[in-house]
């Protein structure tokens, strides 16, 4: 993977870093984007100025780090441009830190997410269907 | 597990909860609130000992019987168990006891419109239909009361959510009709510093939820609560200044104290215009308050704090026309960030001389 540099779509995107954890609104959309731990880590790291490269050394430093980090970062930060969360940014370099716990928590693989939408959050509950004529069943 | 129903299965199920309500009605009290400018709303509690809870709490959104109500909540007290849907709504679908709480959907075309919840986990429900909501409770004590506050903010939130107006989680706070909000989630000094500036002789609409309306002319703010939480080290600090706040209880947690601060009426603002946002955090090293304009990033993460603040609260991360709304209603104000002191009270006095430098 050739080293690349990135810088938030702040034309587009509002972010923010609390607790750990990576929210980010698509301004015009009004869409939510989330994203796990590890995720975050790398997130803050490009928007710190650290390059590609960096970032994965950091990786490479955190012990039970895998052969395809640079597969699953690659995949990370594709995921992020077709968001257009982030753009491309002058080359920088900077040492890049990562948690090592959230590293492994999230076995490295770092997830950004489109938030879905209310009606699709409810069907993440088992649905039991009642149906119109055998299910209803009035108080005995 | 969400329960889909069809419609006449849905009517039934109010047809049921309203009969078994029915004596329970005649010796409800009534209360009606003001949700900002935008309506006037009816509770009817048919439990005696919810009456003083909220005349503690909404003592400030309180306001005379109108003949038609916008809308109305019916609270209630009842066990909440796997049997509710049974006993209370008629309906005789077992629960398959997947989760922690039982939602009533209708089935519409190829969707589904939540209307009910059951909480297992809290012991609570609350169903709608149409302009009337119910809400049922095991236990009306103080404590469990102020936990089920959301109660009132999650119904007031549905209602205040119209095209120029919604609920959200944030501070307001002013000097002379210049109002600030304050965007930050918890524990970065919004709720102390609007408390400590109402102390201090600021005006004051919330430390905590707010309904915000925008017109052509401003963004105004209006309070719902008249109670405020304080930690045991805040209370200790704010002490000979609370003269006129009343204990209520701890809050669910017993990590917080509740107070009534219905004594500072004075201090109160309703549909007071804001003019700027201020997004603080903590320094422990500072010695004095630092205010100064937002960089497009830090205005991104204060827009990003009192949107998520506020949908979080209300679990709509999912809902995109509502934080489209609520970054429209914000974005045209000026941004300002606030490096807070250790010193509460030095951090007014900065904040004053701020806002008096303001045009």
């Amino acid at each position: 993977m050739e080293s690349k540099n990135y810088r938030l779509n702040e034309s587009k995107m509002f972010a923010d870093i609390t607790d750990g954890i990576a929210i980010i609104i698509n301004a015009a959309t009004g869409i939510y984007y989330g994203m796990n731990g590890y995720g975050t880590g790398i997130f803050d790291n490009l928007l710190a100025g650290s390059s590609t490269d960096d970032i994965l050394a950091a990786i490479q430093e955190i012990p039970g780090a895998p052969a395809n980090a640079e597969e699953s970062l690659s995949a990370f930060l594709e995921t992020m441009l077709g968001f257009e969360i982030i753009l491309s940014a002058e080359a920088s370099s900077r040492k890049a830190s990562l948690v090592a716990k959230d590293a492994v928590f999230d076995q490295f693989i770092p997830v950004c997410k489109e938030y879905k939408d209310v009606q699709e959050l409810l069907y993440a509950d088992p649905i039991h269907e009642v149906s119109e004529e055998e299910g209803w069943k009035p108080e005995k | 597990m969400v329960l889909s129903l069809h419609e006449r299965q849905r009517q039934n199920c109010f047809l049921h909860l309203r009969s078994l309500l029915e004596p329970l009605m005649t010796d409800a009290e009534a209360f009606f609130i003001q949700v900002g400018g935008i309506k006037t709303v009816r509770v009817l509690s048919c439990c005696p000992e919810a009456a003083p809870m909220i005349r503690r709490q909404l003592a400030w959104s309180l306001t005379e019987p109108v003949p038609n109500p916008d809308a109305t909540l019916v609270l209630w007290r009842e066990k909440v168990d796997a049997s509710f849907h049974q006993r209370v709504l008629g309906i005789g679908v077992e629960d398959d006891g997947s989760g922690d709480n039982l939602i009533l959907a209708l089935r519409e075309g190829d969707g589904i419109q939540p209307f009910g919840e059951v909480s297992y986990e809290n012991h609570t429900a609350n169903l709608t239909d149409g302009d009337c909501s119910f809400y049922c409770v095991e236990s009306f004590a103080a404590e469990e009361w102020i936990k089920e506050g959301h109660l009132f903010v999650h119904w007031l939130y549905r209602l205040a959510d119209t095209p120029t107006s919604h609920l959200v989680h944030g501070a307001c706070i002013g000097l002379d009709g210049k109002g600030i909000l304050l965007c930050a989630r918890g524990q970065r000094g919004k709720s102390t510093l609007a408390v400590t500036a109402m102390l201090r002789g600021f005006e004051y609409v919330s430390d905590d939820y707010l309904i915000l309306e925008k017109s052509a002319e401003a963004l105004a703010a209006s309070p719902i609560y008249s109670i405020i939480t304080l930690s045991p080290r805040m209370y200790t600090a704010l002490y000979d200044d609370l003269d006129k706040a009343r204990f209520v209880c701890n809050n669910a947690r017993k990590d917080k104290y509740v107070f009534d601060i219905s004594g500072y009426g004075s201090a109160l603002r309703r549909a007071y215009p804001v003019r700027l946002c201020i997004f603080p955090e903590i320094e422990p090293s500072l010695t004095q308050a630092v205010i100064e304009p937002c960089s497009a990033v830090q205005k991104g993460r204060a827009i990003t704090h009192l949107v998520h603040s506020t949908v979080l609260q209300m679990q709509a991360q999912g809902d995109a026309g509502t934080v489209r709304k609520l970054i429209a209603m914000l974005q045209d104000l000026p941004f300002y960030s606030m490096r807070l002191c250790p010193d509460i009270y030095a951090n007014v006095e900065t904040l004053r001389e701020f806002l008096l430098s303001c045009r």
